[in-house]
């Protein structure tokens, strides 16, 4: 009949994030009009990669989170 | 007994299954376990309430703002909660206790039990609107209980059993549960293992036939397990990896306004048994279509919050599913706003344009609109539009040399200049202007007794809403009724104002543009052009145009174009085939608006994503998507069928009419029509 509106990888099934990528990648050289700055780099490529590998990668650490979030604290109490 | 721990759902069963073979009990944690949240932090719920408190005590001049609420409302809960500290080992708190003293604090002399109440309704409906049954483990209960099992369920939570009961209920499994507990009405909580021991002393159960499951290893596991009870605990891998996306979709909305509206769209997305197989307009309707229409709905409400108008008319047809709309979306959004009543007018250009000229005649920029549309070519088509009869014309349009099939319009051969300049004296002529006023006296007097009827006089300003483009509809009721002295204030809200024809602005006749206005610089926005024809297509109600109105010993009789001819089938077919996309426009905006309330995000704060749907979906299509969504049928009665110039026609054709092979290989089409399109909005 159809595609489930929201794929395996929480996006939605027509791939929302490649199509804000192409618009991303289009808005940097054509006015579009007010997108609210829309978005930087960096937050962009860390939603791909969430998004197309988040799956097999939190299968892979939950068994580990405790320990993980640990040592983010940890990290992040180091720095400040 | 140690407990088990499952990372994914279909393990869990599995070794559930076996597990539950030997036992009595079953109980089941309730919070992620039985029921799921769309947004990843439950604390980001209680700001809706802190805002319905707000809104609330600024109806009675109480100056509490919404985050004064909630800090007041965290300092309640911690005081409770340090107190129970002191005879109990759990740290729990009470929600009707700490909110009946938040809610006597800010009301004071001004509370009643019924505001308890009220503020505790709404913030469950909050909870059910975020609230999932995770499909499977529901399953599983339903058939744990089929098999005998004794069914319990456990929440170490702030709200009381009969509220858990209630969400229970909306979730559609309380039938299938023999009793709820709640850390908060005994202050005994699974966290302590306190909550086990009073279950098996109040149900007499047995600890080593008694099956516990929940997520949280220590208050799920640990405890449970310390009383000899089998425990399963599940720390869901792909649950933690979506609420992990939406968490970074809320972070990155806090950083750059784009992203709040992909937030939105996140929480919106259905989940567990609400995601099935959809059809492509379906899904079009529910992710592009419905967050839209709902901005625009919203700010259709907030003008008139603003303007304080009190009476809002829907005109058909695409008023048909704003009216629908606007039920789903506004009890979400504004609980307690005192917004106009609302009702659909049945109205539409053919209908009206006779009854406009009854009392000020056929104006020149009333004939100059009929020849906006192509294909309209002469003065039959003027004929046809005001619903005159040609025959009455003749002596009139002989006396200045005109036939009714003189061509009055530039686009076809056989035009000269001085056509027109005759057309325009004759428009002059009182004795033309009273043949006119005279045809048309009867159709503006069945549309004063409808508009009576429908009680558009009773008020000093309306709110009419339309899809636009014109505003002609608005143009011509206007223009029918404005000899009157009571006459409303007309404020034309509409999804696009596109202003490509004058409209007689004055202090009684307004029109705005809520998604697009021309008078406002938006070139995102204004990719709204690119497909005028799909938004009247989604939006139109399934009942046939209106042709006119007739006075009846009844009152005011409708009268509906007949559908048994060609175009009336075609249209039925194109209704027909866009009905799941209208579903999935309603389905999309209830989840949307119940976002929206949760988030509490403004339309300014959304225009940024709706831009974006705008300029991707309209600007940028796929193929694939306009296949699907382009119209296949469009009746607009309005223009005629002459066939202009070539060159007219080939200016017509926009990137939705291009053939799907262009659509397809061409890698430039739509940045070319993009850049035709800056260069119309920089020449506006």
């Amino acid at each position: 009949m159809g595609k489930r509106m929201m794929n395996s990888r929480f996006d939605v099934a027509t791939g929302e994030i490649g199509r804000i990528a192409r618009t991303y990648l289009r808005q940097r050289w054509l006015p579009l009009g007010n997108l609210g700055g829309m978005t930087r780099l960096r937050e962009l490529f860390i939603l791909i990669v969430m998004h197309r590998c988040g799956g097999p990668l939190f299968r892979l650490l939950i068994p580990y989170e405790h320990r993980l979030t640990r040592l983010y604290l940890r990290l992040r109490h180091r720095k400040k | 007994m140690k407990w088990q721990t499952f990372y994914t759902l279909d393990s869990l069963l599995r070794a559930g299954n076996k597990v539950a073979e030997h036992c009595t009990t079953v109980s089941f944690d309730l919070f992620d376990t039985l029921l799921i949240r769309r947004i990843h932090d439950p604390d980001l719920l209680k700001p809706a309430t802190a805002r319905f408190i707000a809104a609330k005590a600024a109806g009675q001049g109480l100056p509490w703002t919404w985050a004064k609420v909630q800090k007041r409302r965290d300092e309640l809960e911690r005081q409770q909660r340090q107190e129970t500290s002191r005879n109990y080992e759990d740290h729990e708190a009470c929600y009707p206790v700490f909110m009946e003293a938040l809610l006597r604090e800010i009301f004071r002399e001004q509370y009643g039990a019924a505001l308890l109440e009220e503020v505790t309704t709404y913030e469950l409906a909050v909870e059910n609107s975020m609230l999932v049954p995770r499909a499977a483990l529901v399953a599983w209960l339903r058939q744990l209980r089929a098999a005998g099992k004794r069914i319990f369920v456990l929440s170490d939570i702030y709200l009381p059993a009969a509220h858990l009961r209630r969400l229970i209920e909306h979730a559609g499994f309380l039938g299938e549960v023999e009793a709820v507990y709640s850390s908060a009405d005994t202050f005994l909580a699974k966290a302590s293992g306190h909550a086990f021991p009073l279950l098996h002393k109040r149900h007499d159960l047995e600890y080593t036939r008694w099956l516990h499951v929940g997520d949280n290893p220590h208050s799920d596991g640990m405890r449970p397990s310390e009383q000899g009870i089998a425990s399963l605990v599940l720390r869901d891998s792909n649950e933690k990896f979506r609420k992990a996306v939406v968490k970074r979709y809320y972070n990155y909305g806090m950083g750059q306004p784009f992203w709040k509206g992909r937030t939105v769209q996140q929480m919106a997305l259905p989940l567990e048994e609400e995601n099935r197989e959809q059809s492509a307009l379906y899904t079009y309707g529910y992710t592009v279509l419905a967050p839209l229409l709902t901005y625009f709905i919203q700010g259709v409400a907030e003008e008139c919050c603003n303007a304080r108008i009190r009476r809002l008319f829907f005109f058909s047809r695409e008023g048909w599913l704003f009216e629908r709309l606007w039920k789903v979306v506004i009890p979400q959004l504004f609980p307690l706003a005192d917004l106009p009543a609302t009702s659909y007018l049945y109205v539409s250009r053919m209908a009206l344009a006779g009854a406009s000229c009854a009392v000020q005649g056929l104006t020149r920029a009333n004939a100059d609109i009929v020849f906006l549309p192509i294909g309209n070519r002469d003065f039959r088509d003027v004929c046809r539009v005001f619903s005159l009869d040609v025959d009455g014309f003749g002596d009139h349009l002989a006396r200045y040399t005109l036939s009714p099939e003189t061509v009055l319009s530039g686009n076809h051969e056989g035009y000269e200049p001085d056509h027109r300049a005759r057309f325009n004296e004759m428009l002059e002529d009182d004795r033309f202007q009273d043949e006119v006023r005279r045809q048309c006296a009867p159709a503006n007097a069945a549309l004063q007794r409808y508009l009576e009827e429908q009680g558009f006089f009773s008020f000093p300003e309306v709110a009419l809403v339309d899809i636009g483009w014109l505003g002609t509809i608005q143009r011509f009721l206007y223009e029918a009724i404005k000899h009157r002295d009571d006459a409303p204030r007309c404020t034309g809200l509409l999804l696009g104002a596109t202003r490509g024809y004058p409209f007689p602005t004055g202090p009684e006749n307004t029109i705005k543009g809520i998604l697009y206005d021309r008078d406002r610089f938006d070139l995102a926005g204004s990719t709204l052009l690119y497909a005028r024809d799909l938004f009247e297509e989604a939006c139109r109600a399934p009942h046939p145009t209106l042709n006119g109105y007739r006075l009846s010993e009844q009152g005011c009789e409708l009268i509906f174009r007949e559908q048994d001819d060609r175009v009336g089938g075609a249209e039925k077919e194109q209704d027909a085939y866009f009905q799941p996309l209208q579903q999935g426009i309603l389905d999309g905006a209830s989840r949307w608006a119940a976002a929206l309330a949760v988030l509490g995000y403004e339309p300014r704060e959304q225009r940024p994503w709706m831009n974006y749907l705008m300029v991707s979906r309209l600007a940028f299509p796929q193929a694939e998507e306009i296949r699907t969504i382009r119209h296949r049928h469009h009746l607009d009665d309005f223009h005629g069928r002459h066939q202009p110039k070539a060159r007219y026609v080939k200016g017509q054709r926009h990137l939705w009419d291009q053939s799907l092979t262009a659509l397809r290989w061409n890698p430039l089409l739509r940045l070319r029509f993009f850049l035709r399109s800056i260069k119309e909005r920089l020449r506006e």
